[in-house]
């Protein structure tokens, strides 16, 4: 087993109109077995911008500190609210920097910018960063999750109607990926507030 | 009789004597062989490179179980007692799982069944292999087949192929003149006689609830349940075992199947009767 796959785990991406959403599981493994079921992949960096990082969850964890180190630098510095686009700018950098010795870990980075504009993007673990315009997924579960978000996604959905999407394509995806799994927890950014739901999910 | 030549007997007499010439003789009953590989291949590592650890998804071999099977006897008069028999459902190559409803409890005669652990290809063709044996070993000894010939067949089949890649590791639990019995047989050619036994990536976790909870006088209903709760916590901590749980009561008299259990809807309702919080909180 690769040690991407070493603790699984799994996160997803949706853009709406005015509005993102981003959901990841809940299980933390040390390969077959289950640890615990209380780990979300999701966090919180400024206002309206998340990363969510799968893969490796004790370089995870390194990554996280080192990003939010860096986005305080920049607020401090800047005396603004970090942009997710700028966001995944510093990523970005900060994995390339690890080139020859990567943070096993891929980020995903989902927000609004200032002007409300839906932002998502992921990357590799070198920060290779890929941005559309629909959806994007990290993880174990990735494989799965970009066939049923295809058929889940469509232009310019509401909050809730992209609420319902991500937590389908995520449910769907933890049915077939034995690494993740074990609960999902949803954010659903808007421009006013941040929506945080707990799925339910099957327990095996 | 001395000079007595074939065309002498009748023709019904006749017929009877061709008739136990054909038939009544021993049955090869094993004549298929598998045809061998091209010279310079070791088969091992010929299945490792290409469904092993490194091969696509689709080529690996389906595999990560949990199953288990205990003696026990009737607490009370009203109890049947014997043998109870649990596995999940789940097939999995790698962390990818390829089906949720596989049956894992493989029938040997009417009395007899198997239980599917490691590559299920393996699994059930020799499980097909002693099913067929047993049932010609009735037919030409008239008596049921004990647990213990019909395992150590399997084990012989098995050890036949020993360091070839095989991988079996199989339950063979029945009722026979000699009472309940369980033989675990793998593809070391390992056979020993149990009772308590569990196999698959998760039977330690099963093993957990099994030794904590066997007693070896039960009622009906405990046991069943003692099954059922062995697999659910199984299939929770191990991310190679879920779907349902199905289970397979062996009395002295008959086999029941009992209906395939939901481990997930199992976790909930044990998690209802604990009282404990499942919620999810996120701070942030």
């Amino acid at each position: 087993m690769s040690i991407m796959s070493y603790t699984g785990g799994t996160v997803v991406a949706m853009a709406g109109d005015e509005c993102v959403c981003i959901a990841s599981d809940l299980r933390i493994g040390e390969q077959m077995t289950t640890i615990a079921t209380d780990e979300k992949k999701v966090h919180k960096v400024s206002d309206k911008v998340y990363v969510g990082l799968a893969g490796f969850q004790s370089d995870a964890k390194t990554m996280l500190e080192k990003i939010l180190f860096r986005k305080n630098l920049y607020e401090l510095r800047e005396n603004r609210k970090v942009r997710p686009q700028i966001l995944s700018e510093m990523i970005s950098n900060l994995c390339y920097q690890h080139r020859f010795g990567s943070y096993f870990t891929e980020p995903l980075v989902a927000g609004l910018d200032d002007q409300n504009k839906p932002y998502i993007c992921c990357m590799d673990t070198i920060g290779c960063v890929s941005a559309p315009r629909d959806f994007v997924a990290i993880g174990t579960g990735q494989e799965y999750l970009l066939g049923v978000c295809e058929n889940f996604w469509q232009e310019n959905m509401k909050p809730e109607e992209l609420f319902e999407a991500t937590a389908q394509s995520i449910l769907s995806c933890l049915e077939r990926d034995a690494a993740s799994g074990w609960g999902a927890v949803v954010y659903t950014i808007t421009k006013d507030k941040v929506n945080v739901s707990t799925i339910k999910s099957r327990m095996d | 009789m001395w000079g007595e030549t074939f065309d002498d007997f009748e023709s019904e007499e006749r017929e009877l004597a061709v008739a136990k010439q054909n038939f009544m003789h021993e049955p090869a009953n094993m004549n298929f062989t598998f045809p061998s590989l091209p010279l310079g291949i070791q088969p091992v590592e010929f299945m490792n490179s290409h469904f092993g650890a490194t091969a696509a998804k689709n080529m690996k071999f389906r595999k990560g179980t949990t199953t288990l099977a205990f003696v026990y006897e009737p607490a009370t008069p009203a109890d049947k007692g014997g043998i109870i028999v649990a596995v999940d459902s789940r097939a999995s190559s790698g962390e990818y799982i390829s089906s949720k409803s596989v049956m894992k409890i493989l029938d040997i005669g009417d009395r007899m069944v198997a239980t599917m652990a490691g590559g299920a290809a393996d699994c059930q063709y020799w499980t097909r292999i002693v099913a067929k044996y047993c049932t010609l070993y009735e037919l030409r000894e008239k008596t049921p087949i004990t647990v213990s010939a019909a395992s150590k067949y399997f084990a012989n089949a098995l050890f036949g192929y020993r360091g070839k890649g095989l991988s079996v590791g199989s339950m063979v639990a029945g009722y026979d003149k000699k009472g309940p019995q369980i033989f675990k047989v793998d593809s070391d050619g390992d056979r020993c006689s149990l009772k308590v036994c569990s196999v698959g990536s998760g039977s330690l976790n099963a093993y957990g609830i099994l030794d904590n909870h066997y007693k070896p006088k039960m009622t009906d209903e405990e046991a069943r349940k003692l099954g059922l709760r062995a697999i659910m916590h199984a299939t929770f901590r191990d991310s190679g075992s879920g779907g349902v749980c199905n289970l397979c009561h062996i009395t002295p008299t008959e086999k029941i199947r009992l209906p395939p259990m939901d481990v997930s809807k199992l976790w909930y309702e044990f998690a209802d009767e604990l009282g404990r919080d499942i919620v999810y909180d996120p701070r942030e």
